[in-house]
Formats: C-alpha cells, structure tokens, sequence
C-alpha cells in the first residue's frame, strides 16, 4: 500500500514536469512517454535503482553514439528506475539527447538488484517492435559512444547476444576468470570471456526467450542481482549465436574482498542452481570460440595498474576459513579431496585441484541440494586460497600471459569434466 | 570423407599437410592465400580449416575473422611459426591452435579433437 503511493507519488511529480499523462503498465511499472513513442529499431537500456551520479554522462556518450552510427534508426533510450527517487526522472529527461526518444519506467523500490529494471525495458522494447536492444552500465565512466556501436551492431548482423569483452588488467574480476569463466566454458562448452559483463546487447528472438523464462524461474530474487549471468546462461542453454564486443576504453574492476566474497555466494548459487535445472551441458565435449566484433581498436597493455590489497586477501582468507571450518568437516567430499591432494590450509590451490573442487562441489550439491548454501560458504576460503595462488603465480606476468594462465586453467576444467563425468560410480551429475 | 582446407602461401607446407592428412583419411583441398577465402568455404563447404597466421598477401586473422562472422561453427586451427599470435586478441575467434612443425602428430591431433566437437 505505502509503495503504490510512493508510486504514484513520483507518477504525479513526473506528469507535472513533463505535462503528461502517465500510463501505469500491467507489470507495474509507470512509464512516462512524453512523446508518445509507439515504435523503435533499437533501443538503449539504462537500469538505474540509486542516484546514479554519472548518468547524464553516460546518456549524453548513448545519444552521440545513435547519432553517429546509427543515424537512419528510429533510437529510444528507456530508463527503467526503481530508486523510488523523483530526481533520477527529472535528470534523465533534463539531459540532452538529440538522436533519440527518451522513455522513462518507474518501478517499484522494492529490491536493490536490477533484474527486475533490465526485463521491464526488454518488455517495452518488444512492445515498441525493436530489433536490437543494448543495456549499459548507467553509471559507468568509461562509456563511450563507440560501445553504442559495438554493442548493437553484431545484432543487427543476426547475433542473438552480445556480451562485452573488457580492456581489463590481469587482477581485475577474479570471481569471472576464476570461476565463472571456466565453469561456464567447460559446461556449455562456449568461450564466452565476460559472462557477468553488464553492458550486453539481445536480439528480439532472444528477448521473447528471457521474458518468458524470467517468469518461469522459480527463485526470482536471484535474479534481481543476476540478471547478467542469467541471460548468459540462457543463451547458452538454447544454443543461440553470441558474439563479443570488444569495449575500447578500461572499465576497472577492483577485487574489493568484502564485496567479492558476497558476489561468490550469489554467483556460485546462481550457476549452480541454473546448471542443475538443464541436463544438456553433459553432452557437450569440449569448448568453441564465439564470434567478436571492434577488437581492431585493442591496446596492448590496459592502461591502468592493478590494485590487489594481498594482505587484506590473506584476513578475509582467514576470516571465511574460521567461519566454515565446522562446514567443511561436515562435507566429507571436500574434506576428502583436501586430504587426497595432500594438502593443508592455507594451501596453493592449483588448476587441477582448483577444477576438482568446484565440480566435486556441484555434485555434492546435486545430492544434497538444501545444503547449497553450506556448500558455497565452505568453498569461499578456497576460492581466497586460489585467489592467492593465482596472484603468486602470475606476479611477473603480463596480461596477455595471464590469460595463457587463464587458458590453461580452463582446458583443465574441461579434462576433468570428462573424468569427472566418466567416474565409475558417478551419477550423471546434471539429472 | 571428412574434408579438410589447409590455407597457407608456403607451397611445400600445403603438400606436407595435404599428404600427412590424406594418409589420415581425409580429403585436403588447400589455397595459398585469403582470396576469396570465403567463397571457397561456401563452395567446397569443408569441415574444418587450418589457417596460416602470417601470409604476404593476407593477415591470417584478419581472414579468421571474416570466416568466424559467417561460419559460426567452422572450427579453424591456426598455424604458425610463433605463439606471439596470442598477443592479438582476433585469435580468440579460433578453436585451437598448432605452432608449424614437420611433426604433424599435434595438428592431427588437434583436428581429430575439433571435429569431435564440431558434431
């Protein structure tokens, strides 16, 4: 009750801005279309749920990027907000852009992720007819209209998703090239480098598929803080045709352990949870490329140094050890394959062990599926100890010759899914 | 028969590998340079290229590129003499890769992997 009329609230403060009479959606979200705009080819998404400082920024590089290359598109840039906050409509329409309609969704404040704002602009982007629709990082400083570019264009091509391929220096995103990255890789067998990446473009086929699986999931509230991934995975499952955009400018992603350790439990609980629901990834045999687009404006080295606090590493290392010290004896099969790899905490966690543990640790959650919580709490110790191991051994490595390491690291994932799938005795682990 | 292009403008590299690969049982057709690469795929529709990075008249993955964006599933083996290739990210876009050597045992192990997974 109080939130519909926070909604309606912020609804008036809108229509006596822009002069308009609101239209309240059937998901909920009250859309305020000033100009009346029934029909898009393309359409830019900006999710916002707090007041996010750069977004005039980042709308002014969107509409130059329309403008510049694709001046023959009817564009729409829809902001979808669920701040709760009259402020972040009047900014985004205070903002000039030239190229394009602006369309604003306001959504109910009710969660903090952005899932929810993400599905409420593919849903109007479908209404509005488009063929491609990219979402971008609205507070992201980086942006430039280039991304508008290399974002949307390989759907128009006929790719179904984009997702973005950093500038990112060697220690940036270790959950991504740590766990996500090869787990995704050697399940569903595609190299898709930045799957949690949020700039990311869909086709209007794959658009249809999220809306309605979005609805089918059975925990949405995961969603809400993953939808990137999600999406991924849901290209991934039905096979479709991804492309990676290459995103010129350094988008720095500092491992900040506090946020990270979190992030891992979401993460690992999301790709747990999706990977159990389809059984085809056992099929598959090893990984393929996916196509890529604008790498010819590739530097050398990105140009920013790492930051990487070992020492703050070690405490939280430390600190999730001391928490999940009772778990892990509690789940003999990562106690067991500690103790098989001769091992003692803090241990150096290689590519082998390292692969081992995290599909040792999905079938174990195959088992026993209300412990999935256990599980990840008793992997995030070991998932610090690999991010040790990782820093030791890459000291001296530039960032090509880390993602030689990374390489590596994800042909062993993909061995030992085949012997982890061939184990005699193994259930087939995804059914 | 499993059809295989070998691109590559060194004359005696595309009969090493077009002998060492017959003997393997597949057929071999072979170009010695990128052009009309793409037209050549769409006629003899082979099922898997190995594809010379450095050739004078052609950047090698320039040309993987262009096949990747319109055979999405091709698998492509690069070739080469150096793995500085990695220094480029457009290799990304390839399967596998091979460094040259008159030992053939790690290309045609290669080859019989990515076929494998091309199915």
């Amino acid at each position: 009750m109080h939130t519909e009329r926070h909604q309606r609230e912020v609804g008036f403060f809108f229509s006596l801005f822009c002069g308009i009479i609101l239209e309240i959606m059937t998901d909920g979200a009250i859309e305020t279309n000033p100009d009346k705009i029934e029909q898009a080819d393309v359409v830019l998404g900006l999710p916002t749920w707090r007041a996010e400082i750069n977004l005039p920024w980042v709308l002014r590089q969107c509409a130059q990027g329309l403008g510049q290359y694709f001046p023959f598109h009817k564009a729409v840039i829809i902001n979808a907000d669920s701040s709760g906050q009259a402020e972040a409509g009047r900014v985004f329409f205070e903002t000039g852009s030239l190229n394009a309609g602006k369309i604003h969704l306001a959504l109910n404040p009710a969660s903090n992720g952005k899932g929810r704002n993400t599905l409420s602009i593919l849903q109007k982007a479908l209404r509005l007819g488009a063929k491609a629709v990219a979402i971008l990082e609205p507070d992201a400083a980086a942006v430039k209209p280039v991304w508008v570019n290399n974002l949307l264009s390989p759907v128009l091509q006929g790719y179904d998703m984009v997702t973005p391929l950093y500038f990112n220096n060697k220690y940036d995103t270790p959950l991504t090239s740590l766990l996500v990255y090869p787990l995704l890789r050697c399940t569903w067998g595609r190299r898709v480098r930045q799957p949690l990446g949020e700039e990311r473009a869909f086709s209007r086929h794959f658009m249809q598929i999220l809306v309605q699986e979005y609805n089918d999931f059975l925990s949405p509230q995961i969603l809400e803080d993953n939808m990137d991934i999600w999406s991924t995975m849901v290209a991934l499952s039905h096979g479709l045709k991804l492309c990676q955009a290459y995103l010129a400018e350094p988008k720095p992603h500092y491992c900040l352990p506090g946020r990270t350790s979190e992030q891992f439990k979401q993460v690992g609980k999301m790709l747990f949870q999706t990977l159990n629901s389809d059984s085809s990834w056992v099929n598959i045999r090893w990984s393929k490329p996916t196509a890529f687009y604008g790498l010819e404006l590739r530097g050398s080295e990105p140009p920013y140094n790492s930051f990487f606090d070992r020492e703050e590493i070690i405490q939280n290392f430390d600190r999730c050890r001391r928490t999940s010290r009772q778990i892990v004896s509690s789940l003999p099969e990562i106690r067991d394959l500690m103790a098989a790899s001769d091992c003692h905490l803090p241990v150096k966690i290689d590519h082998s062990l390292w692969a081992r543990l995290i599909l040792e640790s999905f079938c174990l959650y195959q088992k026993q599926p209300e412990m999935l919580s256990q599980i990840l709490d008793a992997l995030l110790p070991l998932f610090w100890a690999r991010v040790l191991s990782f820093i030791e051994e890459t000291e001296k490595m530039n960032s090509r010759q880390v993602e030689d390491f990374f390489e590596t690291q994800c042909r062993i994932f993909e061995q030992n899914k085949e012997v982890f799938l061939n184990q005699p005795g193994r259930s087939n682990p995804a059914v | 028969m499993i059809k295989i292009l070998v691109v590559d403008d060194e004359a005696h590299i595309r009969l090493l590998y077009s002998e060492e690969l017959k003997d393997e049982g597949y057929e071999v057709i072979t170009a010695e340079s990128g052009e009309g690469l793409l037209e050549l795929i769409n006629r003899e529709n082979p099922s898997l290229v190995v594809l010379d990075i450095k050739m004078t008249s052609h950047n090698g993955l320039d040309l993987l590129q262009d096949i990747r964006n319109q055979y999405y599933d091709l698998p492509v083996i690069l070739s080469t003499a150096y793995d500085s290739f990695k220094e480029d990210m457009k290799s990304m876009a390839a399967n596998d890769y091979v460094i040259k050597s008159f030992d053939l045992s790690e290309l045609k192990s290669r080859i019989k992997k990515n076929l494998e997974t091309a199915r």
